[in-house]
């Protein structure tokens, strides 16, 4: 009787233990998972990018259906963009959507991979990432990926769907503050007059150095000039003198010059045209407000991420 | 020298602790966990591989480039004031293009240096404030990659 009453005593004494030992591990759990989460956003907020992302990813592995998971999964493709890996930004991206094809953070995460893609140079893809932002249900980013879209629009001198866009009833209410400036940007570049590659080649080809002058690169300009007139003349004196091994070299010398001018002219109305465009890019940028955004607001950081185009 | 256990353990302890402690002291390098944003670049990125196929042509063409790399350049003492220097953007344009449009582009390179410098952007190589030019800079109008996309075509008026 006496071990029945002392077993039924201790049983009394652990039960409530036992009952509490799943809180404490719930309470445990969560305390963790907010630790983790917290240290992953100070670290982002502090600039460390590389440990942010080590610590999100713990965060995934420890919590895979914690209920910031998709917010860090996120947050790891903005610590990319934040470091401008462009290229890792775009896999994490990518793995976020495959992991979390629902989210709500979709359309956000959408538009910022997008703008990694715009840096790495794949303009095209970018813009339907774009246009997926602005046909979404929902995103805080529509407006910014509408103004994207219409610079990108621009610069291509893709003036017809620009207005298009820019008339768009659904779209009007997002970029109804910088309608002005849109309107501003496209005329500007309507009125941008490109140098003729064709017409500096041939320029180059008619008299060395006249491309260039074209191309308003004057000091290009006189060297090709001097320096294939001195060849022509000094292949001439060669040959002259019945000096025909230098004069060989040197007719060989002159047709490098003369073809590398008609070259140079022809690459340089195209780098002319090209700056012109970049030029224009950049003012809309900074005209419709597009050079900074926030970004990585999980854990409450906000960081505002600035593009360096 | 038969020492007893306990002694062997703390003697073990004592080293573990001291490793520990050592490699504690070994401090992260901060610039690479804080990301690329924050480390200083120099040095220009390869964007993309060079064809690599060379035939006796491009040897032949070369070979003056190479005369000039080895006993010319020491022996005039200035350095070219761009990246890459013009010898070696000679071999890389005759390794991308072939023989003929890489002397092509080396004789463009030449003549057009005078000017390039107000449009092109400074990097830094070693101590030295250069002008990057590289080959993509003037080839990207109609030699395209994967990695290397065209720029829209201007509508010329």
């Amino acid at each position: 009787m006496k071990k029945i009453l002392s077993t039924a005593m201790l049983i009394a004494l652990l039960m409530p233990g036992g009952l509490c030992a799943g809180d404490i591990a719930s309470q445990y759990y969560d305390l963790r998972e907010k630790e983790i989460r917290k240290f992953s956003a100070d670290l982002f907020a502090a600039g460390e990018y590389y440990r942010a992302i080590t610590e999100a990813r713990r965060y995934l592995s420890l919590f895979p259906t914690g209920q910031r998971s998709e917010a860090m999964a996120k947050s790891i493709g903005d610590a990319y963009l934040m470091s401008h890996e462009w290229a890792e930004a775009v896999a994490a991206y990518d793995e976020f959507f495959t992991r979390f094809p629902a989210s709500t953070l979709a359309g956000t995460a959408t538009f910022y991979k997008a703008i990694a893609l715009l840096k790495q140079g794949a303009t095209a893809e970018a813009e339907r990432l774009f246009q997926l932002t602005l046909s979404g249900a929902e995103s805080e980013k529509k407006g910014e990926a509408a103004r994207w879209e219409i610079l990108l629009l621009i610069r291509a001198n893709r003036f017809d769907e620009a207005e298009k866009m820019l008339k768009d009833r659904l779209l009007r209410p997002d970029i109804e503050k910088e309608a002005g400036r849109i309107e501003e940007l496209l005329k500007a570049k309507k009125g941008v007059v490109y140098k003729s590659p064709e017409t500096a080649g041939a320029l180059s080809a008619l008299l060395p150095g006249a491309g260039q002058f074209y191309n308003e690169r004057y000091r290009d300009g006189v060297y090709s000039f001097l320096l294939n007139t001195l060849f022509i003349l000094a292949a001439y004196k060669a040959y002259e003198s019945d000096n025909y091994g230098l004069g060989a070299i040197l007719t060989l010398f002159e047709i490098g010059w003369y073809t590398g001018g008609i070259y140079g002219a022809v690459g340089g109305a195209h780098k002319v045209n090209r700056n012109l465009d970049e030029d224009h890019f950049r003012t809309g940028i900074r005209r419709l407000n597009l050079r900074e955004s926030e970004i990585g607001r999980f854990g409450g950081v906000s960081v505002v991420f600035t593009y360096p185009f | 020298m038969n020492l007893p256990y306990i002694v062997r353990f703390l003697a073990a302890v004592f080293i573990l602790a001291a490793v520990f402690f050592h490699t504690q002291a070994a401090y992260a390098d901060e610039t690479l966990l804080r990301g690329p944003k924050k480390a200083v670049r120099t040095g220009a990125p390869a964007n993309e591989p060079a064809r690599g196929e060379t035939g006796i042509l491009e040897e032949i063409i070369s070979a003056p480039v190479y005369f000039y790399q080895h006993f010319l350049a020491h022996q005039w003492g200035r350095t070219c004031a761009y990246h890459p220097s013009c010898s070696n953007y000679s071999l890389l344009a005759i390794r991308k293009h072939g023989a003929l449009v890489g002397a092509m582009l080396t004789f463009d390179r030449l003549q057009h240096e005078a000017d390039e410098a107000r449009t092109s952007p400074p990097i830094l190589i070693g101590r030295q404030i250069k002008v990057y030019d590289p080959l993509e800079n003037n080839d990207y109008w109609w030699y395209t990659t994967p990695y290397s996309k065209p720029v829209s075509p201007a509508k010329v008026k």
